[in-house]
């Protein structure tokens, strides 16, 4: 069910007694603009620390334990183009709660408070949480490389997308960034965020629709554009971009990007989801059971594809001096699968698989709402069935097609050398 | 078949212990798509050293051969497990702790046919030299990747600091070296201890007839034979040491500081000793507690703060850790809280309150997973304490007995503290 609570303000609620929980979210849409990133994720962070109700870090976590231990946080996400800073709250439903107290008005103030009434003084966000959160969010960005599984994927996005830092670059901004940020300029930007993003609010779970609505109406929002869409990235020609990192690791990380000049609004995007699981997305995929099973060269060999990008990436830890021979492996999987080396029986198998994980979307409250958003986002009205029959509708020859137009552009590998100390 | 009701959270559950020995456990959900399926044995990483069924004399196996054969398992002669869960469209994993292995599957439809594959791959060994030494590259691998990993690295190494004369001095993949050791021999021989019917359960939850998958399950398990049960004989030596202080290096940028707190063995595991204990720490050391802010807003802490309870038979330890730019006061800081908390208690009693409406509404919250209801619903040695069970605990717990836990749980002489500095 949606409500409008503004132009560009929109309201998503599901009701379900499916579920124990209730679970909102507010989600704040921008263009992604790589100028912006380092401030709108200490604007997150500040948001999740506290605000003008609830001063301090304690008082904000207690009054959370106060609602039965509800689950709170903030969060960056990226979707292609759009810049995306999440709110996430999630409570019990008050018929498992001693006296049913009504909780959803309670977590919907709590919400509201976060998003409206930061906690600002002088016009300023109170600059002693500015502090702390700018420090922590330095010692992070410094230590982001001790996980070097993540390190790795990062190094390999912003080698594939190259110039376009939007895409590529790490959506918590660069260290520089934060050097001269101070607190009014962060106030500054929430309240453009607040005034101009996009905002759309969605609530599952065991509720009231006209109260809920009601109670959101409560909050006024004023009219904002709502033109933001996604946009599919076009990869350019280029040749075929290289980097290698040496540290003093253990195992090398190899991680390739391929493009794909697919994008989710498509026809044959279907048959690229499934060229995925049977590349790398599967345990039954070609990089699971040659790179993995039949060569043993990796624990984990694996690719996804992101359809708003047309990227198929690939990642894998491997032994450093393997490095060639697996990415010989890999192409040569890409090449099976162009030539048609796959049965129909696997075909139907990861058709099967596909469409029960999209139903155990369903089973999940978070997977839900986000399933649900992304939708929105892509103006895709798809049905389970809908998707379902696509998917079903995919054959042999159109998996073989779109392998054709899948090209290798990025390689980056973390190498390990035993360094001496 | 017994059936416990919990009629607050309209919820069932159902037990029935096979002739095999078997212990199956049910929670049919109606609403969700999704049915979920654990087949676990009562062995992990630290019973490497055994009597082998129908013997007299302890054998010692490599270290990381649980794990080892937990990825055997899934190769079989002349096709892998994983396949024939996919061709159902079901998915499949398995997983090893220091205490148990498990199997599972997870499925939205021919749970039949599903249930079928996990009972009979895992009621089928088939290990072979060829695929033995096959697997010594990827689990090689495996290794090298938790290597590399700073958390893994300091959670291994602290408990190894706590337990140095146990077999949890050693990571549960074992080490490149041991696991160059592991025959297909070894694998039988493990196998025929621990895979016995009496040493192992399945547990179930979700869309499911809980009458035909208790027949489907009697069936599968009346076409097979099964030697007698013999009881288990793990040799599971008392630690006596632990190692105070110690430090190492690592290709990190920030130093990563853990306190391990290792608790006395029972003989008899002591749910709400479990659970008294975690609300301790909860107590002490979440995000509401006034250490927490006081150490979070003097930049001792960050938000990569955080800590375990781990209970179980043989052994129970606590660990708190975290990124730090002063690991000696980090140290110091929290050994303090944790020495001086059983006096300061009697000043917590709203936090206390706090704390035990947060971790009731954190058990509500579980029951929508059904992965998270069928990995708590306990065990032989819990007396099959499941979580719907603990929610009545954490209502009768009482600041008193977190007081006594406290007092039996720390002691000065039995915290380690564990630094990972950068390589310089």
């Amino acid at each position: 069910m949606q409500k409008q609570l503004a132009n560009g303000v929109k309201l998503y609620m599901t009701p379900t007694k499916k579920f124990k929980t209730i679970t909102l979210t507010c989600d704040l849409l921008a263009e992604a603009d790589f100028n912006n990133f380092a401030k709108r994720y200490i604007l997150a962070e500040l948001l999740e620390t506290n605000n003008s109700k609830y001063k301090t870090q304690s008082a904000l976590a207690k009054q959370l334990s106060k609602m039965y231990g509800a689950s709170f946080g903030t969060n960056v996400i990226r979707y292609g183009n759009l810049h995306i800073l999440r709110i996430i709250l999630s409570f019990p439903n008050a018929n498992y709660l001693p006296g049913k107290p009504n909780n959803v008005g309670e977590a919907i103030e709590f919400m509201m408070n976060v998003l409206l009434k930061p906690n600002i003084k002088n016009e300023a966000f109170d600059n002693k949480t500015f502090n702390i959160q700018k420090q922590n969010i330095l010692k992070y960005l410094s230590s982001i490389g001790d996980d070097k599984q993540y390190y790795a994927a990062l190094k390999s996005k912003e080698l594939f997308f190259g110039d376009d830092l939007n895409r590529g670059k790490i959506i918590f901004g660069d260290l520089n960034q934060y050097n001269d940020l101070t607190s009014k300029e962060t106030f500054e930007y929430y309240q453009n965020s607040i005034k101009n993003d996009n905002i759309i609010f969605s609530i599952i779970g065991d509720f009231d629709t006209s109260d809920v609505f009601n109670q959101f109406k409560n909050y006024r929002f004023s009219d904002r554009n709502d033109s933001l869409s996604l946009r599919p990235y076009k990869q350019l020609n280029s040749d075929i971009k290289k980097l290698t990192e040496i540290q003093a690791v253990n195992q090398g990380k190899l991680n390739l990007g391929y493009s794909v000049p697919i994008n989710y609004n498509d026809s044959k995007v279907y048959a690229v989801i499934i060229f995925n699981a049977i590349f790398g997305g599967t345990p039954q995929s070609k990089l699971f059971k040659v790179v993995r099973e039949k060569f043993s060269l990796a624990y984990y060999a694996s690719s996804s594809f992101n359809a708003i990008n047309g990227l198929i990436s690939v990642q894998s830890g491997i032994k450093s001096n393997d490095k060639d021979k697996v990415i010989d492996l890999i192409n040569k999987q890409l090449e099976e699968i162009k030539n048609g080396n796959f049965s129909v029986e696997l075909l139907e198998h990861i058709q099967h698989e596909l469409i029960n994980a999209r139903l155990n979307l369903l089973d999940s409250p978070r997977k839900m709402l986000e399933q649900q958003f992304i939708n929105n986002l892509l103006g895709r009205k798809s049905t389970f069935e809908d998707w379902k029959e696509k998917i079903l509708a995919v054959q042999r020859e159109d998996i073989m097609n779109v392998a054709k137009l899948v090209n290798l552009k990025s390689i980056f590998f973390l190498e390990g050398k035993k360094l001496n100390d | 078949m017994i059936n416990k009701k919990y009629d607050n959270y309209n919820e069932n559950i159902y037990y029935e212990t096979l002739d095999n020995g078997l212990k199956v456990v049910l929670v049919p959900k109606k609403d969700f798509h999704k049915t979920y399926a654990t087949l676990s044995t009562n062995y992990g990483s630290i019973s490497n050293k055994f009597i082998p069924y129908g013997k007299t004399e302890p054998v010692e196996l490599p270290a990381g051969i649980a794990h080892f054969l937990e990825h055997k398992m899934f190769d079989k002669k002349d096709y892998d497990a994983f396949d024939l869960f996919s061709k159902t469209g079901a998915s499949s994993n398995a997983f090893t702790s220091f205490t148990k292995t498990s199997y599972l599957f997870s499925c939205v439809d021919s749970l039949k046919e599903n249930i079928n594959i996990l009972l009979d791959f895992v009621q089928q060994p088939y290990f072979t030299k060829s695929k033995v030494e096959k697997e010594k590259g990827i689990i090689g691998q495996e290794i090298s990747m938790y290597d590399d990993d700073p958390d893994a690295v300091m959670f291994f190494g602290t408990v190894s600091k706590m337990y140095p004369d146990f077999p949890l001095n050693v990571d549960i993949a074992g080490t490149v070296e041991s696991i160059d050791n592991i025959t297909a021999k070894d694998l039988y021989t493990a196998y025929d201890t621990f895979y016995q019917p009496g040493n192992m359960q399945l547990n179930i939850v979700g869309n499911m007839s809980v009458e035909d998958v208790m027949t489907w399950i009697n069936n599968n398990q009346n076409h097979k034979s099964f030697n007698d049960y013999h009881e288990i004989n793990n040799v599971i030596p008392t630690s006596q040491k632990i190692i105070v202080n110690s430090k190492q290096n690592m290709n990190v940028s920030r130093n990563k500081v853990a306190i391990g707190i290792k608790g006395t063995p029972s003989k008899q595991l002591d749910v709400k000793y479990e659970i008294g204990v975690s609300l301790l720490l909860e107590l002490l050391f979440s995000e509401s507690s006034n250490n927490y802010n006081k150490l979070y807003d003097e930049g001792i802490i960050d938000d990569t703060f955080g800590f375990t309870f781990e209970y179980e038979k043989y052994y129970n330890f606590g660990l708190l850790a975290g990124d730090t730019d002063d690991p000696d006061r980090f140290i110091n800081e929290i050994k303090s809280i944790l020495l001086n908390a059983s006096s300061k208690l009697d000043n917590l009693e709203s936090d206390f309150e706090l704390i035990k409406k947060e971790e009731l509404g954190q058990h509500i919250s579980m029951m929508n997973s059904i992965e998270a209801i069928a990995n708590n619903l306990g065990n032989k040695a819990n007396n099959y304490t499941n979580l719907y069970d603990e929610i009545s605990i954490i209502n009768d717990m009482t600041l008193e007995y977190l007081k006594e836990c406290a007092k039996k749980f720390i002691n000065e002489n039995n915290i380690v503290t564990n630094i990972i500095t950068p390589k310089k």
